[in-house]
């Protein structure tokens, strides 16, 4: 399946840059979690960065040939191997913790990053931009199936507005969610901005 | 979810000393888990000033 369409219906659907089919037939790798509570999915073929010796031990940075990064993004992973969803930024934090009160700890970035969510090996079977239009956000969600069943939704933040270095240099805009392939990186966000990155730019 | 503020602080740092953002995100992120943690707030991130000596450090390294 190589769907690359979006829902709901209207807005129409943006022209997506065709670097997103790409995604699909992409096995999951791993998930690991990135500075600043970011959630990055790593698929295709593993590679590892040069060895660099640190005062804790050596470091290689571990990933995968394509790589999904949440970003801005609230985001969901319900599980195809297990009866689980894992979420962070779907509803407030004290929401969150009346129902973790009630019920007992809800799987987030840590679970998801720990626990076998996602079959590794699952090969991606669809990639659904869709836009979004909500109170102060105006964007593009992504939803991802994969072939164990499990289903990946990224859905856009409120963009947090201008921000400067303590030099007065402005910082860059956060994207809502990335796409890292060989080919390049697609940057979808904030708002309805979507372009493509030379990797590593 | 993530924090925003700490994604475009440490993408700007990494444009600056012209390092990948993404290796150096997990660099920092691996500093933390082994206890090398920043004084930004209690959960150890990084003050802006930590992360370029963290940049400076990464690019030694």
């Amino acid at each position: 399946m190589s769907t690359v369409t979006a829902t709901p219906a209207s807005p129409p659907p943006a022209d997506f840059p065709p670097l997103l089919l790409r995604f699909v037939g992409e096995p999951f790798l791993f998930a690991n979690k990135s500075y600043g509570d970011e959630l990055v999915l790593h698929f295709g073929e593993r590679r590892l960065g040069p060895p660099r010796k640190t005062r804790w031990g050596e470091f290689r940075y571990e990933h995968g040939t394509v790589s999904l990064h949440l970003r801005g993004s609230a985001w969901a992973v319900q599980s195809g191997t297990r009866a689980t969803v894992y979420s962070e930024g779907l509803m407030s934090e004290s929401l969150r913790e009346w129902l973790e009160q009630a019920v007992g700890p809800q799987p987030g970035l840590t679970a998801v990053v720990s626990e076998p969510a996602i079959n590794p090996g699952a090969r991606v079977t669809a990639v659904i931009p869709f836009p979004v239009e909500r109170s102060a956000v105006t964007g593009f969600g992504l939803r991802v199936d994969l072939s164990d069943g499990s289903t990946i939704v990224a859905i856009p933040t409120p963009d947090d507005g201008p921000a400067a270095a303590p030099d007065g240099e402005p910082l860059p805009p956060l994207a809502d969610w990335e796409l890292h392939t060989p080919h390049g990186n697609l940057v979808v966000g904030p708002g309805r901005e979507i372009r493509v990155a030379e990797r590593g730019s | 979810m993530a924090k925003k503020p700490d994604l475009r602080q440490i993408a700007e740092v990494a444009r600056r000393y012209g390092i990948d953002p993404d290796e150096f995100g997990k660099y920092v992120e691996d500093c933390k888990a082994h206890g090398d943690r920043g004084t930004q707030n209690a959960r150890g991130d990084f003050t802006w000033a930590e992360l370029c000596e963290k940049a400076d450090e990464f690019k030694g390294l």
